[in-house]
């Protein structure tokens, strides 16, 4: 037996839950009878993979295995699946809303916002360690009119921007909550309450790190927040470039309004450190 | 870089007895550079990563000299080398000027799927073959020396035609590079397949071995597993000295990557793997 074929087969006893189960059982047999090699170190192996993949999926969906039940069952589903395809191991649960959105009607019956808690669990991670040059900026107080002409602002680089149709912030804080104060039973019966009070309702996100702290903060973005922030994103606009096309995008509210909603928000922003300052 | 590692190996630098760097034990870990000469890293935590994680690596390389000991490049693999990870390693290793960078052998992914596990080869002709010749272009494409590590094994793969030793001694002569050796596995391995860890040492280059590697095991029903969660034993140690005394290496290291004690524990390990290597290697006693 060639050694591509032996790596073949051993890579499907270990990952392969149905054909470890037919081989232990003696009804598969993929090599000679005197190169059989031993069950228990097939299982052993099998089990250690299990226990990394268990591991690194509680460690990265931690709201999301309080509610689904029989978590583990299902690590190990979607991770035949979708076998880790990248050398870095966190990348291995990468896949995870998608899979519960392609493969688990049940439970998204009962959970339907399932897959937006694990995009929402996946995307801290990948804000958290994307590695981003930080751009050039500078600290711009907008008090002249001239300067709005002059000056764009500067979105922090690690932003993602998610649109959700539950209150997926107020889910996972409620859930983190309930597991901090009660105890396991009581946290359980928490987790199903509050489960069944969840109601859906639109929100938008700003996902983004301090580039000081490195902590990764979610800001819920007004509509005309949400615009602005596309705008810049899509064409890095002077600010006064991005008053009028506010303006004209939100043709049914009054002009000055907006200004003075926009020009109120400018500051917040960059407090959250979501704008990180200005640039010519 | 020259074909003949042994004689290029003589121009490492020697970097003393060093820890693995954890996220768990970072801090401790910069407290104490009085204790500590050098530092691995395992690159896949910190290849093209930003924020926290590069902060730390970045107090890592301000502090200490640095190597990498990488888990996924899978040079037992029959899949092609994965080109988007060697070259990520050549540039990480630039970034830390890292004097050579080591992995397993083993496989770790084949058919594009990653198992994300140190998995052992058949000890066949066919591996040697194989392995040797990715080795040497893996060596290549990065340009730094390379080392090979010992794994821990729990089954003998079919198609085994030679011994554990041999497998490797015929692996690292073949492709012209360094051992890592690991004496802890070495010890895992004796016991779980009945051989004599002495034979082990006894039978391989060891003028190739530039860096040892120290852990703990733990057990699993019948067999011991190479978990790096418990203090390392006695006889572990026995083989640090052995392998000292008859070897010139540049680095010892302890890995610790679960169950972590107090740091004091951890700050006692390396004394102790200190004070055998100054007996044995007195140049390898840096810090103290």
């Amino acid at each position: 037996m060639i050694l591509r074929e032996i790596e073949d087969n051993l890579q499907t006893l270990w990952t392969n839950k149905k054909s470890r189960e037919e081989f232990l059982a003696g009804k598969l047999q993929l090599f000679k009878n005197s190169q059989e090699p031993d069950p228990k170190a097939i299982s052993l192996y099998a089990e250690l993979m299990m226990i990394g993949q268990m591991n690194l999926m509680e460690s990265i969906y931690p709201a999301c295995q309080r509610i689904i039940p029989d978590f583990e069952s299902h690590v190990y589903k979607y991770m035949e699946e979708c076998p880790p395809n990248h050398f870095n191991l966190n990348r291995a649960a990468r896949g995870f809303s998608t899979y519960l959105s392609n493969n688990c009607p049940s439970l998204l019956k009962k959970y339907p916002f399932l897959p937006e808690l694990a995009d929402y669990e996946w995307v801290e991670l990948e804000v958290m360690e994307a590695d981003v040059e930080w751009p050039l900026h500078e600290p711009v107080v907008l008090n002249d009119p001239a300067l709005f002409s002059v000056y764009k602002p500067v979105l922090n680089p690690t932003m993602q921007l998610r649109n959700y149709k539950y209150p997926i912030s107020e889910i996972v804080d409620k859930l983190i909550d309930s597991s901090d104060t009660e105890s396991d039973s009581n946290s359980d019966k928490e987790t199903q309450k509050l489960v069944k009070s969840v109601k859906k309702k639109a929100v938008t996100l700003a996902i983004f790190r301090e580039p000081e702290s490195h902590g990764v903060k979610f800001l819920e973005l007004g509509e005309i927040t949400r615009f602005a922030i596309e705008q810049i994103l899509a064409n890095a606009p002077t600010y006064q470039e991005l008053l009028v096309s506010t303006i004209q995008a939100f043709s049914k509210r009054k002009p000055d309004q907006i200004v003075i909603e926009l020009l109120d928000i400018f500051p917040k922003l960059e407090e959250h450190r979501l704008i990180l300052g200005s640039i010519r | 870089m020259s074909s003949n590692f042994i004689q290029d190996s003589k121009t490492l630098p020697l970097l003393g007895v060093g820890l693995g760097l954890r996220r768990e034990l970072a801090d401790e870990t910069f407290a104490n550079r009085n204790k500590i000469d050098w530092l691995e890293i395992v690159p896949e935590n910190y290849m093209n990563l930003g924020g926290a994680i590069r902060e730390r690596l970045d107090r890592a390389r301000q502090k200490f000299p640095l190597v990498t000991h990488g888990v996924s490049l899978s040079i037992g693999s029959t899949d092609e080398l994965s080109s988007e990870y060697v070259g990520g390693m050549k540039r990480f290793l630039d970034l830390i000027d890292a004097p050579w960078w080591s992995d397993h052998l083993c496989f770790s992914s084949v058919n594009g799927s990653y198992m994300h596990d140190l998995l052992p080869l058949p000890h066949s002709k066919e591996a040697v073959e194989h392995v040797a010749k990715r080795i040497k272009q893996a060596q290549t494409q990065v340009g730094r020396p390379f080392l090979l590590e010992n794994i821990s094994y729990y089954m003998n793969v079919p198609e085994t035609a030679m011994s554990e030793w041999q497998f490797l001694s015929e692996v690292v002569e073949k492709a012209d590079c360094g051992i890592l050796l690991d004496v802890n596995n070495i010890y895992v391995n004796s016991v779980n397949h009945g051989f004599d860890p002495y034979l082990f040492i006894d039978n391989i280059p060891l003028e190739r071995v530039v860096q040892i590697h120290l852990a703990g095991h733990g057990k699993r029903d019948e067999v011991i597993i190479d978990t790096h969660g418990n203090a390392v034993i006695e006889p572990v140690f026995e083989l640090l000295q052995y392998v000292l005394e008859r070897s010139c290496v540049k680095a010892v290291m302890l890995e610790r990557d679960q169950n972590y004690p107090d740091f004091d524990d951890i700050l006692a390990e390396l004394a102790r793997i200190r004070s055998i290597a100054k007996s044995a290697q007195p140049a390898l006693n840096m810090v103290a």
